[in-house]
């Protein structure tokens, strides 16, 4: 043993003859860590890939969960708008918008004054949907026939906020009866 | 594999046995351990080439599997969201929709917001209708110079299809807008919107005045600030993009808005696009054409927005009963076959590629998306 140690502290010259397997020491091991960290790294950026491609689809998933959500509370509105839908409800807004002021639907003191939480079965959102009914509008028409036009804004949100959707649609309604009419449907900032 | 005290071990048994005293002097290995060795080596490099070889070839076709749904993706994205939107144009919808410019409806497509949506059915290299109703290079549609759409380059069979509506949302208007003419200019009023932190207008910008009950198309000639006020002249001009001279925003003379708020009112920037399948600027690891999804925004030049769309078929839900009450589609047709019934949704069919070639026999992957959306307006 000490002979050996020697000759293998003395260096390569000392080892050259007898011993000739003593100068290879560990190349397997270097060459087995090598093909190691090759096969790490290519199974790191598979699992990066893998891992950006599953954030980029929760996203969308997030976003047409959000849209679901969203329509799921304007069709809550639509149906209080079509059987009740008493213009002096607590949950209509029928203060209009003055010009030079904050449109309505912007102002968030008249959202926690007249917003409302939709009861929606959606699993797995943030938070759940809220939605403002204004009365946007009277005229007559024809003369006599007065119509209502009503606005309903709708924020949802799916398993975050990053992905939170905005809709708006308006609705006119005669006061002679004959239900609901929907004039336009939206995603705001698009 | 082998440690440095082993010979040293193995040196005495050697000695002990006689056995091949030769081979005690060169401490090599004998023949049946190379072969051994050799044969087991031979084994496992060929297990594990094999295993680099395969995966290799796995990781590539699981990229490009993994590039082919990022486009599918995007591309399914971006069409569902123009067709939900289409058509919108303020409070109203296409109530009392008045057309303030120079040029019919159809000569101006860019900007003709009485139709939510057109199609172009792609049948070999022709399309039905024709496509020369759209600004194409060879097109008899009045176009911005430098902007049309090149036949040449676009994906034969595919089809092309054509959103219209307004950027949400509107602008409120600052005051009522008067829509009688003055009898003594012969001009009308020109419409007033608040100014706030998304105002974006430009002059020369397509617009739509609406309310709950009416809206009308026109030019923005120029754009004339005061305070938190702007007024949006409307000057007459030549050609089918031009302002009509003295032309009324109502059809029935009532003003926009009422004396003590805007009532809905506001205006709104148009926002066309037309999608279709197009040579790409690229091309694939192989020197091949790639097709691409291309949108031409407005009075823009088209932009490339997806690549390794193949190509893009659509089908129109047509509502054949429109007076009976039910907003939904009784067929589904070509656009070409669409006539003028309301369109309530449109199915898609998204033929989508990896790019790049992924194996040496499986060459391109392809899968069609299939997808219907149902429109919101109208």
């Amino acid at each position: 043993m000490d002979r050996g140690v020697a000759k293998r502290l003395t260096g390569r010259r000392a080892s050259f003859g007898p011993q000739p397997r003593v100068g290879q020491d560990g190349a397997v091991l270097f060459l087995g860590l090598a093909l190691l960290l090759a096969i790490t790294a290519g199974a790191l950026s598979a699992a990066q890939t893998t891992s950006l491609e599953l954030r980029m689809s929760r996203n969308s998933h997030d976003a047409a969960l959000a849209l679901r959500a969203a329509d799921a509370a304007l069709a809550e509105a639509e149906v209080w708008l079509e059987s009740d839908g008493d213009p002096a409800d607590a949950r209509v807004y029928a203060g209009g918008t003055r010009y030079g002021e904050v449109v309505a639907w912007r102002d968030p003191t008249i959202w926690s004054a007249h917003g409302r939480t939709a009861g929606t079965p959606l699993p797995g959102l943030v938070e759940p949907p809220r939605y403002l009914i204004e009365r946007v509008t009277t005229y007559e028409s024809p003369p006599g026939n007065h119509v209502d036009v009503f606005r309903v804004t709708v924020t949802g949100a799916g398993s975050n906020q990053a992905t939170a959707v905005r809709l708006q649609a308006t609705y006119a309604r005669a006061r002679s009866g004959g239900g609901i009419r929907r004039l336009s449907w939206v995603e705001l900032g698009s | 594999m082998f440690r440095s005290s082993a010979p040293t071990k193995r040196l005495p048994h050697h000695h002990s046995s006689g056995w091949r005293a030769s081979a005690c002097q060169s401490l090599g290995f004998s023949l049946l351990e190379l072969l051994i060795a050799a044969a087991l080596g031979v084994v496992l490099i060929a297990a594990v080439v094999q295993l680099f070889a395969g995966s290799s070839q796995g990781n590539a076709a699981l990229a490009g599997q993994a590039l082919l749904q990022e486009s599918a993706r995007h591309a399914v994205a971006l069409l569902s969201r123009s067709a939900r939107n289409a058509g919108y144009l303020g409070c109203g919808g296409r109530d009392g929709l008045v057309n303030a410019l120079n040029g019919a409806w159809r000569r101006i497509v860019e900007f003709d917001v009485s139709r939510p949506v057109e199609g172009f059915d792609g049948r070999g290299t022709t399309w039905r209708p024709a496509i020369g109703a759209l600004p194409t290079t060879d097109g008899t549609a009045p176009a911005f110079a430098g902007n049309r759409i090149d036949p040449d380059e676009l994906r034969a069979g595919s089809d092309l299809v054509v959103f219209r509506r307004l950027e949400a949302p509107t602008r409120p208007l600052a005051r009522s807008l008067s829509t009688i003419l003055d009898p003594v200019t012969g001009r009308g009023q020109d419409p007033q919107v608040a100014v706030d932190d998304g105002f974006a207008f430009e002059a020369d910008d397509f617009v739509v005045v609406s309310d709950c009950r009416q809206s009308a198309l026109f030019r923005i000639g120029a754009i004339n600030t005061v305070g938190r006020v702007a007024t949006l002249s409307r000057p007459s001009g030549g050609g089918p993009f031009g302002n009509r001279a003295s032309h009324s925003l109502s059809r029935d003379e009532a003003p926009f808005g009422s004396g003590t708020g805007p009532e809905g009112g506001g205006v709104g920037r148009v926002v066309t696009e037309i999608y279709f399948v197009a040579r790409g600027a690229g091309v694939n690891n192989r020197n091949e054409t790639v097709w691409s999804l291309w949108r031409k925004a407005g009075a823009d030049r088209p932009a490339e927005l997806v690549q390794g769309v193949d190509d893009l078929q659509v089908l129109f839900g047509v509502d054949l009963t429109p007076g009976d009450g039910v907003h939904a589609p009784n067929r589904y047709l070509p656009p070409g076959q669409a006539g003028t019934n309301p369109v309530r949704a449109i199915h898609f069919v998204a033929t989508v590629s990896s790019v790049d070639a992924v194996t040496a026999d499986d060459r391109v992957l392809r899968r069609s998306f299939p997808w219907t959306v149902a429109l919101r307006n109208g």
